[in-house]
C-alpha cells in the first residue's frame, strides 16, 4: 500500500511544481543511409527516420498519459551529417537539412538535431562544407538544429574552427535579422560534446551508439525550488550540507521519473534505452526557473557574489542525486543557465546583476555554458569567436563540456530587447566589454594544444 | 477449506491476540491477515485454513460466542476458488480526488470505476493535508483491466468527478513506487 506522503508528494511535483519530462529524444543512426548520390541519400534518410520514428510521438503521449507526466518535447537526433553526408557540397548539405526538416514535420517532432560536425582536431572538406551550409540551412528550416564540436581535452582547441564558427554565427544571425537572429538559437558550439545529449540544440547521435536509442531529458527547477523552500520554512538556518541533501534527494525523484518514462517509451518502441540527462533546464514559465532557486537560497539575484559557489553546490547535488537514481546518467546532466529561457535569469541580465563575465565564470561549474546569450548586433566575428574560445578553454582545461549558444542580434545594441518567442524566451542584450579588441589574437590559426590533463593513460 | 474471518469492533490492544489464540486452539492456520483502524474502529480480515471436519458455520458460531464479551462482531465466509488463468490481467493505477467534502463523492467516483470493471484494492482519505487545506483528498489504489481503454476511463472519471466538484488524477502506480522508494 502506498503511503499518503508518497502519493501526495509525487502528485505535488507534477501539479504544482512544474515537474515534467522536458524531452524524450529518439536517436537514429544514419550510417546505413550513406550514399554518394544525393537523391538516394535523402531518400534513405527520410525513409529511415520515418520508419524508426513513425510511432514515436504517439507512444510518448500514451506513456505520458499513463503516468500522468507531460512529455513536453519529442525530438530526434541523428548521426553527424558532416560524417554521413561526407560526399556532399555545401549546397547539397542544405538540401539534406531540408530532408531532415521535412521528416521532422511529418513526424510532428519539435526539433531534429545532428546537423553536426566534429572538428576538434581538424577539418575535413565535408566538415567545412557543413559549417558553410549552416546559415542557409538554419534560415530555410524551422526544426533543424546544428552543432559543431571545436575542441576536446584530448585534442586541444581547433582555433581555425573557432574562427570559422564566429563568422558562421554572424552570418546566421544576419540571415534571420527579421527575427532578432533567431536562427542562432538553433546552433551550439561545443567543447567535449557528449554524444547522447537529448537537449537541443546540441543533440546528435554519436558513433558507437546503437542503431536507434531513447535518451531522456528531465527537468524540474520548480521542484527543487519548492523542496528548498519547504526545508527552509522548517529550518531557516539550514546549513549548506543540509541544503545539498535536500536538493540531492529531490534530484533523485526527478531522475527516477525521467528514467521510468524513458524506459517505457523504449520498451514500447522496441529500442534500447540510452541515458537520462538530469539537467535542471528552465523555461520562461513562472515557477520553472533556475534563477529562482538562487533567490530561495539567499542571493538577491543570480549573478551577484556567491552565485558561482551556489551553482557549484546545485550542480553537484543534482548529479549526486541523479547518479544514485539511475545507472545510466549521461548527456549534460547538471544545471543550465540559459539567459533568455529563464525569466529570472533574463531579469538579472536586464538589471545588470548578471554580466557576460560572470556568466562565463559560472559556466566553469555548471553543465553547459554561455547559453542563449543575446549580444549587440555589431559584435565582430572575431570577438564572437574570442568569446567562444574563452568558453571552450574552460571546458578543455577542466575536462568538462562547455558550449556557446550566442546570438548577435542584428540592428540592436546593449540594453535593447531580443525576442525569440516560445520556449526560447526573450532577454536584454548584454554588453561585451573589450569588443573589437581580440582581432589580432584570433588571426593566429591552428590548434591550441591539448592540456597536460589529457595525458591520463 | 479456506475461510475469511472478518472481525469488527472498537479498537484496543489485544484484538489480534484474542482472535488468533482462539483460532490456534481450534487447529485453524492463519494464512494471511489484513487489518486497519479508522477513527478507533478496528476491522480485520483473517484468511484461515480450517482443519478437516470443521466448517465455516461452526467456526462463526464458536468465535462469536467466545468473543461476545469483548465487543467484537464476527463473520466467517468460505473463500472463493482462486481466479482461473482466463481472468484478464490488470494494471495497477492510483486515482486521487481532491475537493470539498460533501455527500456522494465516494459513490460518484467508485460507480464510474465499477462501470469500467476497475477494482479498488486500497483506499484512504486524507482530511487534513498540508498541501490541500480545507479539502478532502481520497487516494484509491485500483486495478484496471488491461484491455480497458484508459483514456476513456479517465475521461469519464474526470467528467463525473467534475460534476461534483472534484479534481481527479489517474497515474500508473509505478511512478509513485519508483519516485519514492529505493
Amino acid at each position: 500500500m502506498l503511503s499518503e506522503q508518497e502519493v501526495l508528494s509525487t502528485l505535488e511535483m507534477v501539479r504544482n511544481e512544474n515537474l515534467d519530462v522536458r524531452t524524450v529524444t529518439l536517436g537514429i543512426s544514419l550510417h546505413d543511409c550513406i550514399s554518394d548520390n544525393l537523391q538516394r541519400f535523402k531518400d534513405n534518410v527520410y525513409a529511415k527516420i520515418l520508419r524508426k520514428g513513425g510511432r514515436f510521438v504517439s507512444v510518448c503521449d500514451e506513456v505520458g498519459r499513463t503516468y500522468g507526466i507531460d512529455v513536453v518535447n519529442k525530438r530526434i537526433s541523428v548521426s553527424p551529417v558532416a560524417l554521413v553526408g561526407a560526399a556532399f557540397s555545401r549546397d547539397e548539405l542544405v538540401e539534406v537539412a531540408h530532408t531532415l526538416n521535412q521528416a521532422a514535420r511529418d513526424l510532428d517532432i519539435d526539433f531534429i538535431g545532428g546537423f553536426t560536425a566534429l572538428v576538434e582536431k581538424g577539418m575535413t572538406n565535408s566538415d567545412e562544407a557543413l559549417i558553410q551550409a549552416i546559415p542557409h540551412a538554419l534560415q530555410s528550416t524551422e526544426r533543424v538544429c546544428a552543432s559543431v564540436n571545436v575542441a576536446s581535452t584530448r585534442a586541444g582547441i581547433n582555433m581555425d574552427g573557432v574562427s570559422m564558427m564566429g563568422r558562421c554565427i554572424k552570418e546566421t544571425a544576419e540571415s534571420s535579422a527579421d527575427r532578432d537572429g533567431l536562427s542562432c538559437a538553433k546552433m551550439c558550439v561545443f567543447a567535449n560534446i557528449p554524444q547522447d545529449v537529448p537537449f537541443m540544440a546540441g543533440a546528435y547521435l554519436g558513433t558507437g551508439e546503437p542503431d536507434a536509442v531513447i535518451n531522456v531529458g528531465v527537468s524540474g527547477p520548480g521542484v527543487v525550488k519548492m523542496a528548498v523552500e519547504r526545508a527552509l520554512a522548517k529550518e531557516p538556518q539550514m546549513s549548506f550540507g543540509g541544503l545539498s541533501e535536500v536538493i540531492k534527494r529531490t534530484a533523485f525523484k526527478v531522475t527516477r521519473v525521467g528514467e521510468l518514462i524513458g524506459r517505457e517509451v523504449a520498451r514500447d518502441l522496441n529500442v534500447p534505452f540510452g541515458i537520462v540527462d538530469l539537467s535542471l533546464a528552465p523555461t520562461p514559465n513562472v515557477g520553472d526557473s533556475v534563477g529562482e532557486i538562487f533567490q530561495s537560497l539567499g542571493l538577491e539575484s543570480i549573478g551577484v557574489p556567491g552565485s558561482t559557489a551556489l551553482l557549484a553546490l546545485l550542480n553537484d547535488a543534482v548529479k549526486k542525486g541523479g547518479a544514485f537514481a539511475s545507472s545510466h546518467v549521461g548527456g549534460l546532466s547538471g544545471s543550465f543557465i540559459p539567459v533568455s529561457e529563464d525569466l529570472n535569469i533574463a531579469k538579472a541580465a536586464e538589471e545588470g546583476s548578471l554580466s557576460l563575465e560572470k556568466l562565463e565564470a559560472m559556466t566553469s561549474v555548471c553543465s553547459v555554458g554561455l547559453d542563449m546569450v543575446a549580444l549587440p548586433g555589431d559584435t565582430s566575428a572575431e570577438t564572437v569567436a574570442a568569446i567562444i574560445a574563452d568558453e571552450i578553454a574552460l571546458g578543455v582545461v577542466n575536462r568538462k563540456t562547455t558550449a556557446a549558444r550566442l546570438i548577435p542580434v542584428p540592428g540592436k545594441v546593449a540594453g535593447d530587447r531580443a525576442v525569440f518567442g516560445g520556449l526560447l524566451g526573450e532577454s536584454t542584450i548584454v554588453p561585451v566589454s573589450g569588443s573589437g579588441c581580440s582581432e589580432g589574437f584570433m588571426r593566429h590559426g591552428g590548434r591550441i594544444p591539448a592540456p597536460v590533463q589529457s595525458l591520463v593513460n | 477449506m479456506q475461510v475469511a474471518v472478518t472481525v469488527l469492533g472498537s479498537d484496543r490492544p489485544g484484538i489480534v491476540c484474542d482472535v488468533s489464540t482462539l483460532l490456534a486452539e481450534a487447529g485453524c492456520n492463519i494464512e494471511n491477515v489484513s487489518q486497519t483502524v479508522l477513527y478507533q474502529e478496528f476491522a480485520g480480515i483473517f484468511l484461515v485454513t480450517l482443519p478437516t471436519g470443521v466448517d465455516a458455520t461452526k467456526v462463526e458460531e464458536w468465535l462469536t460466542s467466545a468473543l461476545a464479551d469483548k465487543g467484537l462482531k464476527i463473520s466467517v465466509q468460505t473463500v472463493a476458488e482462486s481466479r482461473s488463468p482466463g481472468t484478464s490481467p490488470m494494471e495497477p493505477f492510483v486515482v486521487v480526488t481532491i475537493g470539498e467534502d460533501k455527500v456522494g463523492l465516494v459513490s460518484t467516483v467508485t460507480c464510474v470505476m465499477k462501470d469500467y470493471g476497475v477494482n479498488i484494492v486500497n483506499m484512504q482519505f486524507v482530511s487534513k493535508s498540508a498541501s490541500y487545506p480545507g479539502q478532502t483528498v481520497a487516494i484509491y489504489e485500483v486495478e484496471v483491466p488491461h484491455e480497458q481503454n484508459l483514456s476513456e476511463f479517465v475521461g469519464s472519471l474526470q467528467t463525473r468527478a467534475g460534476e461534483v466538484g472534484l479534481e481527479v488524477s489517474v497515474q500508473h502506480k509505478r511512478i509513485f513506487a519508483d519516485t519514492c522508494r529505493i
